[in-house]
């Protein structure tokens, strides 16, 4: 056996490959008519893809210092695009002493007719004496 | 307890509302993929006389036409380390309806809550619902794998996890896991209250529920740990 007909089979191989996975990857089409017919249903205008990233930082450091934080997201109503996304993360810090921090972070959003992802974070610390740390996360999607 | 039956209770009752979603929706209406995320959180009381409060809830979705639900609320973290340190966590997770051969995942146990401080008090409380599956479905629910620790000279750490999952419809399968619970006191004259619930089961097809290996220990001096593990399933 020569090399050359050991190599030009696997290049057609590695170059195969990367079409079968674009066919074969992302969510299984197991009803491709239901598929199909969801597709239809997104309306003129609507986007395909939405996605909602809201990201709060929320630091009191000085001593008897008092740091607070509203952040508030909310998608347009009445769009419904195939796949929604959001995201909510926050992190809130009291470090001074005798400091106080407070967040409150919020989102709204549509849900996806394909596929919706929610997905919230939050990480609170206390570290100063007598400091005083509250966070209040809220991540909905629409039912 | 009062609280877990009330958090129990008003949880039922949404996922009761969870058949007429379809009608309200229409007949095919929504995606075939939720994912609902809502654990993973941290909370922490370091310094002394210090206070941590944390609310966090996530209300995410349902999936139709060979749909997957995944609802992930656990893997939270509550920690008061300062002297009369003050931590409390509260995290609730709703999502996960799947319709039509659907799989319904629902993960809301993996909680941690330590007391380590000098007199420190720390309360965790994480509700998650999930897992309906219509169809011959498959609904898995896992609450368990919490531990609550009161390590501090006279800490008190109190831990309470109710998890609802696991409705599979129509020959389907329901796996309930709410086991695998440490509940520890061993500080001097510590406290840990622990109380796990895990709400699956109701299903014409195979079921499986498991909700054993638990450990509860006071091994400090003067130390007192409780421990309740429920887990109901099969009706």
């Amino acid at each position: 056996m020569s090399l050359s007909s050991f190599v030009f089979p696997v290049l057609a191989l590695f170059a195969a490959l990367p079409a079968l996975a674009q066919e074969t990857g992302g969510m299984s089409l197991r009803g491709p008519a239901a598929m199909l017919e969801r597709i239809e249903q997104l309306q003129p205008g609507c986007r395909l893809s939405q996605t909602s990233v809201t990201i709060g930082v929320n630091r009191a450091s000085g001593a008897h210092s008092q740091a607070r934080q509203d952040l508030l997201t909310m998608a347009p109503g009445g769009c419904r695009p195939l796949v929604s996304t959001q995201v909510v993360a926050g992190a809130n810090l009291g470090l001074g002493p005798g400091s106080n921090a407070e967040q409150s972070i919020q989102a709204y959003g549509p849900r996806g007719l394909l596929a919706t992802t929610a997905y919230t974070r939050g990480y609170n610390l206390a570290a100063g004496p007598r400091s005083t740390a509250q966070q209040r996360l809220l991540n909905q999607i629409g039912r | 307890m009062r609280n877990i039956l009330f958090t129990g209770i008003a949880a039922l009752s949404l996922l009761s509302l969870a058949p007429l979603a379809p009608a309200m929706a229409g007949s095919i209406d929504t995606g075939g993929l939720s994912v609902t995320h809502g654990g993973g959180n941290a909370n922490t009381a370091r310094g002394s006389f210090s206070t941590a409060g944390q609310g966090t809830t996530t209300i995410g979705g349902a999936a139709y036409g060979h749909g997957r639900a995944l609802t992930y609320g656990g893997g939270n973290q509550n920690l008061a380390s300062g002297y009369l340190s003050n931590a409390q966590q509260d995290t609730t997770t709703i999502g996960g309806t799947a319709f039509g051969r659907g799989r319904a995942t629902t993960f809301g146990g993996g909680n941690r809550n330590v007391a380590s401080g000098y007199l420190s008090n720390a309360q965790q409380d994480t509700t998650t619902v999930g897992g309906t599956a219509f169809g011959r479905g498959r609904a898995t629910t896992f609450g368990g794998g919490n531990r609550n620790l009161a390590s501090g000279y006279l800490s008190d750490a109190q831990q309470s996890v109710t998890t609802l999952g696991g409705q599979a419809y129509g020959r389907g399968q329901s796996l309930v896991s709410g086991g695998y619970n440490s509940n520890r006191a061993t500080g001097h004259f510590s406290q840990a209250d622990q109380q796990v619930l895990t709400v699956g089961g109701a299903t014409h097809g195979r079921e499986l529920v498991s909700g054993g290996r638990n450990r509860n220990a006071a091994t400090g001096f003067g130390s007192s740990a409780s421990q309740s593990v429920t887990t109901l399933s099969g009706q």
